[in-house]
């Protein structure tokens, strides 16, 4: 065993952490705001190499693996994380290493990669969230193409061209998924949902309106889905780790830096029992969430199946963000509840664990079969 | 970083294991009836060396690092018996193999790790609490012998032959620790109290009374009590919080296990979502509390100072297996509590972490110091 970082994950980490101080550290604030990006963030990202990071060289990617794109995920979240529409690209790009036909890969890995296309996936609709059997997007065969049918829900970057990956029934039982080019005739996209933590982050609803796509677009097989649907929440769980563990370190660090800016020099003995409780109740939940969201990054890295225990860290991390942050308000008192403090900013964005890419709800119930297999 | 276990830990694990399955779980019930861990359980503890893993191999000892003890002491934890403080000869032998003199060394180790004798220490007295800086206890020289008076309590088998790391005021705001051995002329024991956790645990309050001992029992120095203490405090902490995790994961194998059993209405109950709601939260909390104190134990065996991350770490373990046996017991309903099912034990043990060798609210302090000071 080794918990110390290799020279190439502490190089991924520190040039991850000098990019969001430099780049995004300075426009969280107005990100918050208004949701206004700047148009080469993207680019920049991509430029670092934290965004081909699970696609392998010989399609333009950095092949970095799931460790060094968990501990990039983190540090650039720590500021805001609401600055990463690029980041999907690596769970895309995995996802077709992983399941996509050669043509696939060569037409989207390499632009991908390099932030030319945007990719994203889509799975809810508006009557559901997790349960795949509700499914009523539905592609029909018709001669050499598909005609996609249904409404996406909540669609991240569903608004950006390039490829998504869009489940919907086939033969009304068969889930499969299809990798599809955004923006074509007969793809609608709706106004972003305003959320409460903020813009940045685009997310949409995608209307599919007869929506042709050539017969080729399945990825994977029909029928499917499923397995790719798992590959996806897997990854996207941990990456949602990463970037929870990262919002509840800021909360902490928030916090110290309004005790010792309260307290007055050398007055460390005035800090009352009670704060002194709180930090630790919000110190001690940070280290055993950040190990083990590493360690499933790195059992993924090794090839095991982490479908599973990607939902205990998910479950565990989404909880340590809402609790901590929780806890960052209590030690800020009333000044946390004013709009431009920065420990309200990291408050509306801690609760979006619990919820997105599966509820924890649903974490639970995943977690919970898995130990009653054993 | 690297999470896969050596072959070395791996063997230690299994001889743990294996240990714990022969000699303490069919007998766990019993010791807990009788209030008595056998006597013959410290020489086969020695017998396959588990008593001198982190000790130097010239003293007989193995000198495998400090977490493959702490992966020892997990396994034969596994039965949430007292058996597991007997281990403590392994934290005895990684202080006095850094602090202690070649001739204290010489004395003391080959017997600690043969199992003859029990080591021990105490920090605490009268009105000392957890911190050693509180002391009442003192020690004067005379001529060449110091003389030791005072009381200290809650000493773990302070009244068993071996020796004992006592602290005492050697001056004014001087704290120095005392190598010295038990039930010498002026020391006695009270009768062991009988504990709300582990029956078999035998704590019992030392006094000293013109306890004189040769100059050079002096360990570590003239003055350098706080530091032994510190060094004695992270390897207690990272010990307590692997025995929490061992219990918590007792605690959700026995829920699992029940809930399998018992029916309702014709069902098992591990089919209700109530239930499974229950083993996932668990299962979520024991996960991450183990491969935290991996990584402290790890980072205390590369020389690293650990006090605060030892003090988290110990801090999230107890709490996990309060709420995790907690859990379990609600699983059990009614037959919870009754001396028929495992779980009654085991959920009287967990909140003994919670207190003991530093208390919750102690650790609490050490963390939120830190962070404020750093």
């Amino acid at each position: 065993m080794e918990f110390r970082l290799t020279p190439e994950q502490k190089d991924f980490q520190e040039r991850a952490r000098r990019f969001a101080q430099r780049e995004i550290e300075p426009i969280a604030v107005q990100v918050d705001e208004d949701g206004r990006i700047p148009p080469d963030m993207n680019e920049k990202l991509a430029r670092e190499g934290f965004v081909g990071m699970l696609i392998p060289k010989q399609y333009g990617g950095t092949e970095a693996g799931m460790l060094n794109c968990a501990l990039v995920f983190e540090q650039l979240s720590y500021p805001i994380c609401q600055c990463l529409e690029a980041m999907g690209n690596n769970i895309v790009g995995r996802v077709i290493t992983l399941c996509g036909t050669e043509e696939q890969k060569q037409r989207y890995l390499p632009l991908l990669a390099q932030c030319k296309l945007m990719g994203s996936y889509a799975f809810t609709e508006p009557g559901t969230g997790s349960d795949p059997k509700s499914l009523v997007t539905t592609a029909r065969l018709e001669g050499d193409h598909w005609v996609i049918n249904g409404i996406k829900r909540f669609h991240s970057v569903g608004h950006l061209a390039g490829p998504a990956i869009i489940f919907a029934n086939v033969d009304g039982t068969q889930t499969t998924a299809f990798l599809i080019d955004k923006l074509g005739e007969g793809y609608r996209c709706s106004k972003p949902f305003e959320l409460m933590m903020g813009r940045g982050l685009e997310t949409i609803d995608t209307r599919f309106e007869d929506m042709r796509v050539p017969k080729e677009s399945v990825l994977g097989t029909v029928g499917g889905g499923f397995n790719i649907l798992f590959s996806i929440t897997a990854e996207g769980r941990l990456t949602l780790s990463a970037i929870a563990v990262a919002l509840a370190q800021a909360a902490l660090d928030e916090s110290v830096r309004f005790i010792r800016d309260n307290m007055g020099e050398g007055r460390q003995s005035a800090v009352s029992e009670t704060t002194k409780w709180l930090l630790a109740e919000m110190a001690m939940r940070i280290p055993p969430a950040r190990v083990t969201a590493y360690r499933i990054a790195w059992l993924t890295d090794q090839g095991q199946d982490t479908r599973m225990i990607s939902a205990i860290i998910k479950l565990f991390a989404s909880r340590v963000a809402t609790e901590v942050t929780d806890m960052a308000m209590d030690i800020h008192g009333l000044s946390g509840l004013v709009k431009g403090s920065k420990i309200e900013r990291i408050y509306r964005q801690a609760k979006q664990f619990d919820l997105t890419e599966g509820t924890s709800e649903v974490q639970r119930t995943i977690v919970a079969g898995s130990v009653l297999m054993q | 970083m690297e999470f896969e276990l050596t072959e070395e830990h791996k063997m230690f694990q299994k001889l743990g294991r294996d240990f714990a399955d022969r000699e303490i779980e069919p007998i766990a019930e019993e010791i807990e009836k009788e209030g008595k861990v056998p006597e013959d359980m410290l020489g086969k503890l020695a017998a396959v060396g588990l008593l001198g893993i982190a000790a130097p191999e010239k003293y007989g000892g193995l000198g495998a690092g400090f977490l493959t003890y702490i992966l020892a002491v997990e396994q034969i934890h596994y039965p949430c018996s007292p058996c597991s403080w007997l281990l403590v000869a392994n934290e005895f032998a990684d202080v006095l193999s850094r602090v202690g003199t070649e001739s204290q060394q010489a004395e003391f180790l080959p017997s600690v790790v043969e199992g003859r004798l029990l080591p021990g220490w105490s920090f605490g007295d009268e009105t000392g609490g957890d911190g050693p800086a509180a002391l009442n206890t003192t020690a004067r020289l005379d001529k060449d012998r110091w003389v030791i008076n005072g009381t200290k309590r809650f000493q773990t088998f302070g009244h068993v032959d071996g020796p004992t790391i006592i602290f005492a005021r050697t001056g004014e705001g001087q704290v120095s620790s005392f190598l010295i051995p038990k039930n010498i002329a002026g020391y006695t024991s009270s009768k062991p109290m009988t504990l709300l956790g582990s029956r078999g645990l035998e704590i019992v309050d030392t006094y000293l009374h013109d306890v004189r001992v040769p100059e050079d029992s002096l360990l570590g120095g003239r003055g350098k009590g706080l530091e032994v203490a510190q060094m004695v405090a992270v390897a207690s902490r990272l010990r307590q919080a692997i025995q929490s995790v061992a219990c918590a994961q007792r605690a959700l194998d026995e829920a699992v296990k029940y809930s399998k059993e018992r029916t309702r209405r014709g069902v098992p109950i591990a089919s209700m979502q109530a239930i499974q709601w229950l083993l996932a939260e668990m299962a979520m909390r024991v996960e991450p509390a183990r491969w935290s104190t991996y990584e402290v134990a790890w980072s205390k065996e590369q020389g690293e100072d650990t006090s605060m991350q030892s003090a988290m770490a110990k801090l999230f373990a107890a709490r996990t297996a309060k709420e995790v046996a907690n859990m379990a017991i609600q699983v059990h309903g009614c037959y919870g509590l009754t001396k028929d099912y495992r779980i009654e034990r085991i959920y009287r043990q967990a909140k003994m972490f919670e207190l003991t060798e530093g208390s919750r609210d102690a650790q609490a302090s050490v963390v939120a110091d830190a962070l404020i000071a750093r």
